[in-house]
């Protein structure tokens, strides 16, 4: 489970996210959607302790984030937008460095089977150079999902990837969920959230605009009914269509 | 379209020195940039080497001297240095693309409807900052002083010379890609060059050869006689003739004063301008040439900036790692193990190393031969030891393989469920144990060649005992000193060289200094503990052991080092777990 209670982060005067909570329980999928500088980043790397929250706090699987930093990145992983590799290690050893960084005791079976669900079986001895980004991308999955993490956070995880990689890489994230992993997607690919998020937090200049399920999310905006899809709900909630400012401190929970 | 050239210089220029005089509002950066500029001030103002002051070893006085040199001989130098220059342009042309842009430029003036020369003009006119730059600290060396009547018109010349020579090399680059675009080879390009060359060079050793009697004779008669009749044959015949265009670009950045300028700068413009035709009417198609040598460059900037060195990894340079890794165990001697497979994989570790042993029995072997055969083996094994010694002071600068190749990771390794001090230890471990193998192989060489030669005289004893210490003390010098430098890393994280890039810029040079005080400073600090617990067991050991107190001293002064390390390292781990990537400044 991830709680999330007050989030704020300053970088001096500006204010990336602001007294932002939610919850997202095991099972669950929570899509982050908002406009560009919304703070969704900012959000997500606060949740995985690589930025202070300046005010808040942060649990993930019952862990404080900032009284036990290393039980709750024990229980996490984080997949950003551009994979982070390290380019003198082979597919192979990432894993095995992530196996041990985890402590990962079936870790040449997890990652046998892992590199095959991602398409990246025969790959092992490959550097990142070798790769193409897709490939990249689905390595960096790879090591997030090794150690079966309890809290699973993606920026923008289907960047990169074929067709068919992102049609495997829809159902892995709805797999884990089904495991029992708390899962955030940030995106911008709403109808990719349309499909795989229970359901979605809208954040604009760092504050709640709307949180809730689908339905809820359409609730919104009455005049729209059933008949609007979530992109169109997006750019009424956020007002992105005629300049309008959207409601302050968010409309739903 | 100059001025919309001259708006983006302006801008990049303003917004750079924007960004860093922002960094200034944290304190430590604002000490560094205050230390740096006092460290220019010193090294360009404040020294009065040209007046006499400065030492025999002083650049100043060097400068100072050339400024005193009669203005014939001065005139003849420059032309003289001016000849080389253009020689080797001509003979080994610059390789790659003639117009270097960035991939920015590629992607918004490639595609915007500007003509070629326009492009050419807009590398023109963004180079025109760093040629007044470099004229300014031209003028400033060779003047002495910031400012002083008569710099004006030798900063315009020395302005108008570097402008020239920019012109020059661009329309050169320009002319090679014609050349190369209508199939003419790169040998036939450089044979027809050498022909010319050669036979200026052997028109120039006729003229000189005409006038060798004279020089002779003047030589005869003292220095300042050869030098005079030396710059008269520069300036007559043959040579004259040759050189003229050289000395006509020379002149203005020499002239005395505004009167001599005004007489001579009209040449050196024309030839300017002579310049400037001949590159922007090259029809070189320069633009596919220039994209791929951008994107190139940004690889390699994008490699740098994710940590890696210059070396490229390709297919098949994925060699064995050091050890093999168990899932189970501490987490970080996996970071251990991934750092030492990335110092393998940069660095061809073993032959690095191959390299050093022969070269220091070569050295060995050459003392020996000098002195005879008995000093072979005292003067390898004492070049071993000393390398070995070399490396405690200074392999922490040289093995690189911690957090300042790993801090652009920073977002993984702040997700990894380590904690600050043990990652901070983890990294740090890497280079201590690549620098203490090596040590320990140089010193045990060295002890094995030790008894064969004059060292022999020291008794087994004694030869183990300090060959045994200096093993003891290796790890804990080699801790202290890389923690060192790790902290500079953790303390100036926008500063920091990370992989093989380089900080530049005032606060940069700040910085280094600080390092490099700051690395002596705590070297000397660690040592004083260690020092009296060393002293210490020394008093109450030596009676009873004698010599064997000497490995047992070095152990305490070893343990103490450590403890201090491990002190450190609590209070690195802290920085490191506040150390936000947001506002570190890491690029």
């Amino acid at each position: 489970m991830i709680e999330v209670e007050s989030l704020t982060k300053l970088y001096g005067d500006l204010v990336a996210v602001e007294d932002l909570s939610f919850t997202v329980q095991p099972g669950e999928v929570l899509g982050l959607v908002g406009p560009n500088g919304a703070g969704k980043t900012t959000t997500i790397r606060c949740l995985v302790g690589i930025l202070r929250p300046t005010r808040g706090g942060v649990r993930i699987c019952g862990h404080d984030l900032l009284a036990e930093p290393v039980e709750a990145k024990r229980a996490l992983a984080y997949v950003p937008d551009e994979p982070r590799l390290f380019e003198y290690l082979t597919v192979d050893e990432h894993l095995q460095f992530t196996a041990r960084i985890y402590g990962v005791q079936d870790a040449p079976a997890r990652a046998g089977a892992l590199l095959e669900e991602l398409e990246l079986g025969g790959k092992g001895k490959s550097l990142p150079g070798e790769l193409s980004r897709g490939m990249r991308q689905k390595l960096a999955i790879a090591c997030g999902l090794l150690h079966q993490p309890g809290s699973l956070l993606l920026d923008e995880p289907l960047t990169g990837l074929d067709p068919v990689g992102i049609r495997r890489m829809k159902r892995t994230i709805v797999e884990r969920a089904r495991q029992g992993a708390s899962v955030i997607v940030s995106s911008h690919l709403l109808h990719l959230l349309e499909e795989i998020a229970d359901r979605v937090l809208i954040i604009q200049n760092g504050r709640k605009v709307a949180h809730g399920n689908q339905a809820e999310i359409r609730s919104l905006v009455p005049e729209l009914a059933d008949s609007a899809d979530l992109e169109e709900i997006f750019i009424r909630v956020t007002g992105a269509d005629d300049g309008a400012v959207p409601p302050a401190g968010g409309a739903l929970r | 379209m100059i001025g919309v050239y001259l708006f983006l210089a302006t801008r990049t220029a303003r917004n750079l020195v924007t960004h860093r005089l922002k960094r200034l509002r944290q304190p430590r950066y604002l000490v560094a940039t205050v230390l740096g500029a006092l460290y220019f001030y010193w090294s360009i103002f404040a020294r009065r080497g040209f007046s006499g002051g400065g030492g025999t070893g002083d650049p100043w006085r060097v400068a100072a001297g050339l400024a005193m040199l009669p203005h014939g001989l001065l005139e003849l130098a420059g032309t003289a240095a001016l000849f080389i220059v253009l020689a080797l342009a001509w003979v080994v042309p610059q390789s790659g693309a003639a117009l270097r842009f960035s991939e920015a430029e590629v992607q918004f003036l490639f595609t915007a409807p500007l003509s070629r020369r326009s492009l050419i003009h807009y590398k023109l006119v963004r180079s025109q900052a760093m040629l007044i730059l470099g004229a300014l600290v031209a003028s400033i060396v060779l003047n002495g002083r910031f400012w002083r009547p008569g710099s004006a018109p030798m900063l315009l010349g020395i302005w108008i010379l570097l402008a020239t020579l920019n012109l020059h090399f661009l329309a050169l680059g320009l002319t090679r890609t014609s050349l190369i675009e209508h199939g003419v080879s790169a040998a036939r390009r450089r044979l027809i060059v050498l022909g010319v060359l050669v036979a200026l060079v052997a028109a120039a050793a006729w003229g000189v050869r005409a006038a060798f009697p004279a020089l002779r004779t003047a030589a005869v008669q003292g220095a300042r006689a050869a030098l005079e009749e030396t710059v008269r044959v520069g300036h007559a015949g043959i040579l004259g003739v040759l050189l003229f265009p050289l000395r006509v670009m020379v002149r203005p950045a020499l002239a005395p004063d505004l009167r001599a300028f005004a007489i001579v700068v009209p040449g050196a413009l024309a030839l300017l301008g002579l310049n400037y035709a001949w590159a922007v009417t090259s029809q070189a198609a320069f633009e596919e040439a220039s994209a791929e040598a951008s994107a190139r460059r940004a690889r390699r900037m994008e490699r740098r900036r994710a940590g890696h060195g210059r070396t490229v990894l390709r297919a098949g340079t994925s060699r064995r790692a050091p050890f093999a890794l168990r899932p189970a165990g501490r987490p970080e001697v996996a970071v251990v193990w991934k750092n030492l497979i990335a110092a393998g994989r940069v660095w061809n570790v073993r032959a690095l190393v191959l390299v050093g042993v022969l070269l220091v029995m070569s050295i060995g072997l050459a003392g020996g031969l000098a002195h005879g055969s008995g000093t072979v083996f005292t003067v390898a094994a004492a070049s071993l030891a000393g390398v070995a010694v070399l490396l405690m002071l200074l392999g922490a600068t040289m093995m690189r393989n911690d957090l300042r190749q790993d801090l652009l990771a920073l977002d993984a390794l702040k997700c990894y469920p380590l904690s600050g001090t043990s990652m901070v230890l983890a990294e740090v471990l890497s280079p201590v144990v690549m620098l203490t193998a090596a040590q320990w192989l140089l010193l045990a060489i060295a002890a094995l060649l030790s008894p064969l030669g004059g060292f022999r005289q020291l008794g087994l004893a004694t030869r183990l005992c300090i060959i045994l210490s200096a093993m003891v003390l290796a790890p804990s010098l080699n801790f202290v000193t890389v923690t060192v430098q790790n902290a500079a890393v953790l303390i100036f994280p926008a500063w920091v060289s990370l992989g093989q890039s380089r900080a530049q810029g005032l606060e940069a040079t700040g910085q280094r200094m600080i390092n490099f005080v700051g690395t002596l400073l705590v070297l000397l600090f660690a040592c004083v503990p260690a020092a009296l617990t060393a002293g210490l067991t020394l008093l109450i050991t030596w009676s009873f052991m004698g010599t064997w107190s000497i490995p047992i001293v070095a152990l305490v002064a070893s343990l103490t080092l450590a403890a201090e390390g491990a002190v450190a390292l609590v209070g690195l781990g802290k920085l490191f777990e506040k150390l936000d990537p947001s506002t570190a400044g890491i690029t």
